[in-house]
């Protein structure tokens, strides 16, 4: 009973470190997840659904892999084994493979292989970024710019009281916050009133009683809507608005589905770009580099249903979203304020453009 | 008077599970079984009832209250097999307890995982719809003051909670089987010659805490969710913290559960009290209440602490 007791352990954790593929031929496409999983409605989804497709379609293996342990030396045993197992392109799904892919690029046995990473560049040890060599394709995208819609849309929607809820305060989150500020405060100012904004990083990606209590708090108190801007926190964030009968803003992918509170969704379109990037590289046309994807080439937006906002239609969404696109409507981001800052608020940069936005930052 | 409805609300959104889980610990430890494993059986419960949760609301098979009820049974049985095998160690092969409990959370949350994974196609949240809160319940809701506290914006866990409370106390303290299991936890030889079989009730006493801390998953995870991830966050260890806190017993159990989640409550819900968000103090300030507070309450109370002698010692016949 001991022996089998040990033997049924160590099966376990063997068998914790595998992943799932789609077909028998050989997963030439491979994912490698980070904590979310493939079901995370958010960016592991979408790479996946687009790894998924593209294989399926073109008759190409895909296999998605996930890490053993969340850190550089679980990511990087991953991607051997995806390179190991016959992969060509790599799609990497968030930051936190920053450190592993820094190194891995200056590795000679992955130059022939394609990476796409979405979200973030690779960086060196000290956790500078460093320049992507030419078989990586670093997408990064700015977020203040859905960000700001976002903000816009639910002020001319006819909220005042809302609420930002992000998770870790890193420049992609940061970013989404600030632009949400700001293109609150542009539609307060076209309307000629003033909007109280409560912000406030939860400090994890994951859903809990305390962040579930904090958004109760809030929407009690009279906050009308919270931008949830952190993973899978939105899961209690929701809980706390369908129990109050207030509104949620998602973000990332189109949480519409998830929860009948959510009114829109700040939306980064990482399936159009795995699948866009996938195709370049059996094509021949892969550029490696650091990508800036905007909302002038679609990449970013809100999401394209409005009818569960009151007043907001798709003509003023539309026009908002050109002035956006063009550049007319400057939006201070995380690159432009002082990187000691750490996501407040409060910052001088952002703070003067704030006229019309009392933010209430719980640090 | 709504601010403290929410409050009160609130605090037992913290201290309605991790009451559950801690008197589970309780049963175990007042054997003579050191449980660690709370946070794995924990997430094992919460698994199993919400994967029934789940197949039952797509396939339209159950629904509101019995739908909840049975999946809080799977949930129990789920968590009582699971702790079965930290009994098998624990008492039958006298491993080290603090290894094997650890063991079991290391393993209670890949298992969850990988099931999940493996019968859901490589998906690993398990999504499910609350339908379970409610609203007012007839003529009670309607109480002054009370109607509000208790019986509006509820969930039925709660009564629930109180009712395994009132039934752990009645269990340990006033039957048979519960001197008989509390001797198994201070002095399990004397029980022995006593004619009380030491294994049978420890095996008692690690089944009620898998009953419970399976249950306790379950009740933790419904109404701050719309999906289970995997994870219950460290409640599990909080309710062992909890439990020592209270004592080993029933009622200071209630109390300190009570007590550490009303604290919890004012520690994020700190912006919507008035006269505390004057204050305007830093966030981690308000974050460090409930722990601090309990450091100090502890201080105070430690001296009367007392830990069932022959907790986590392996029963052995030929030491007499």
């Amino acid at each position: 009973m001991k022996k089998l007791m040990a033997s049924l352990l160590v099966a376990s954790m063997a068998l914790v470190g595998c992943g799932g593929s789609g077909s028998k031929a050989k997963p030439e496409i491979a994912l490698i997840t980070d904590s979310g999983g493939i079901n995370d409605k958010s960016f592991n989804q979408s790479a996946w659904e687009a790894v998924k497709e593209y294989g399926e379609k073109n008759g190409k293996g895909y296999k998605y892999y996930k890490p053993a342990n969340f850190d550089t030396a679980g990511y990087k045993a991953q991607i051997k084994n995806a390179k190991d197992n016959g992969a060509k392109v790599i799609v990497l799904p968030g930051f936190k493979f920053a450190a592993a892919m820094g190194e891995l690029q200056n590795d000679e046995k992955y130059k022939d292989i394609h990476f796409v990473l979405i979200d973030f560049q690779p960086q060196d040890a000290k956790g500078n970024n460093v320049e992507p060599k030419s078989n990586v394709y670093a997408a990064t995208f700015k977020e203040y710019q859905p960000g700001y819609l976002a903000g816009y849309a639910a002020v001319k929607d006819g909220y005042t009281k809302l609420g930002f809820m992000g998770g870790i305060a890193l420049p992609a989150v940061i970013n989404y916050g600030y632009g949400y500020l700001q293109g609150a405060n542009d539609a307060a100012k076209m309307m000629n009133k003033t909007v109280d904004v409560k912000y406030y990083y939860t400090g994890s990606f994951n859903e809990s009683p305390e962040i579930k209590t904090k958004a109760t708090g809030w929407y009690n108190g009279g906050t009308e809507v919270i931008f949830s801007c952190g993973g899978q926190i939105c899961n209690s964030i929701f809980a706390a608005a369908k129990e109050t009968n207030k509104k949620v803003i998602g973000v990332d992918s189109d949480q519409k589905s998830q929860s009948e509170t959510v009114i829109t969704s700040a939306m980064k379109n990482v399936k159009k770009v795995v699948k866009d990037e996938i195709k370049a590289s059996y094509d021949g046309k892969f550029t490696g580099g650091v990508h800036l994807l905007e909302a002038k080439d679609g990449d970013v937006g809100l999401s394209p249903d409005f009818s569960r906002f009151k007043n907001f239609k798709k003509a003023d969404y539309d026009e908002v979203f050109k002035k956006v696109s063009d550049g007319s409507i400057k939006i201070v981001s995380y690159a432009d304020v002082d990187a000691n800052a750490k996501g407040d608020p409060n910052t001088a940069n952002l703070k003067s453009v704030l006229t019309n936005v009392t933010v209430d930052y719980q640090k | 008077m709504s601010i403290v409805y929410f409050l009160f609300n609130q605090t037992l959104l913290f201290a309605i599970p991790l009451m559950i889980v801690a008197l589970g610990a309780m049963f175990s430890e007042r054997g003579g079984v050191v449980n660690l494993a709370l946070e794995g059986i924990m997430v094992i419960g919460a698994f199993s009832g919400i994967f029934f949760m789940n197949w039952a609301q797509t396939n339209q098979v159950l629904s509101g209250m019995p739908l909840l009820f049975t999946s809080m049974a799977i949930a129990a049985i789920a968590g009582l097999l699971f702790s079965m095998l930290h009994a098998f160690a624990a008492i039958n092969l006298a491993a080290d307890q603090t290894i094997s409990g650890t063991a079991l959370n290391i393993l209670g949350a890949g298992l969850a995982i990988f099931i999940a994974k493996t019968v859901q196609d490589g998906a690993q949240n398990i999504s499910f719809t609350n339908e379970f809160r409610i609203e007012s319940i007839p003529g009670l809701g309607s109480i002054p003051v009370l109607g509000d506290l208790l019986f509006k914006n509820c969930y039925i866990t709660t009564f629930l909670g109180f009712l395994l409370l009132a039934f752990s106390w009645y269990l340990l303290m006033k039957t048979k089987f519960g001197l008989h299991l509390r001797s198994c936890g201070e002095n399990p030889q004397a029980a022995d010659a006593a004619g009380i079989s030491v294994y049978k009730t420890r095996y008692a006493g690690v089944a009620l805490s898998g009953i419970l801390a399976g249950v306790g998953g379950l009740i933790y995870i419904i109404p701050i969710s719309t999906e289970f991830t995997g994870t219950v966050a460290g409640y599990g260890f909080l309710a062992l913290a909890v439990m020592i806190f209270g004592n080993y017993s029933p009622l200071r159990i209630g109390g300190a559960a009570f007590f550490f989640g009303f604290t919890k409550t004012i520690s994020f819900a700190y912006s919507s009290i008035p006269f505390i968000a004057k204050l305007s103090l830093p966030d981690t300030f308000y974050k460090l209440i409930p722990y601090v507070a309990t450091l100090i309450l502890l201080a105070f109370t430690s001296k009367n602490s007392s830990a069932p002698r022959a907790d986590g010692i392996p029963y052995d016949k030929s030491r007499r």
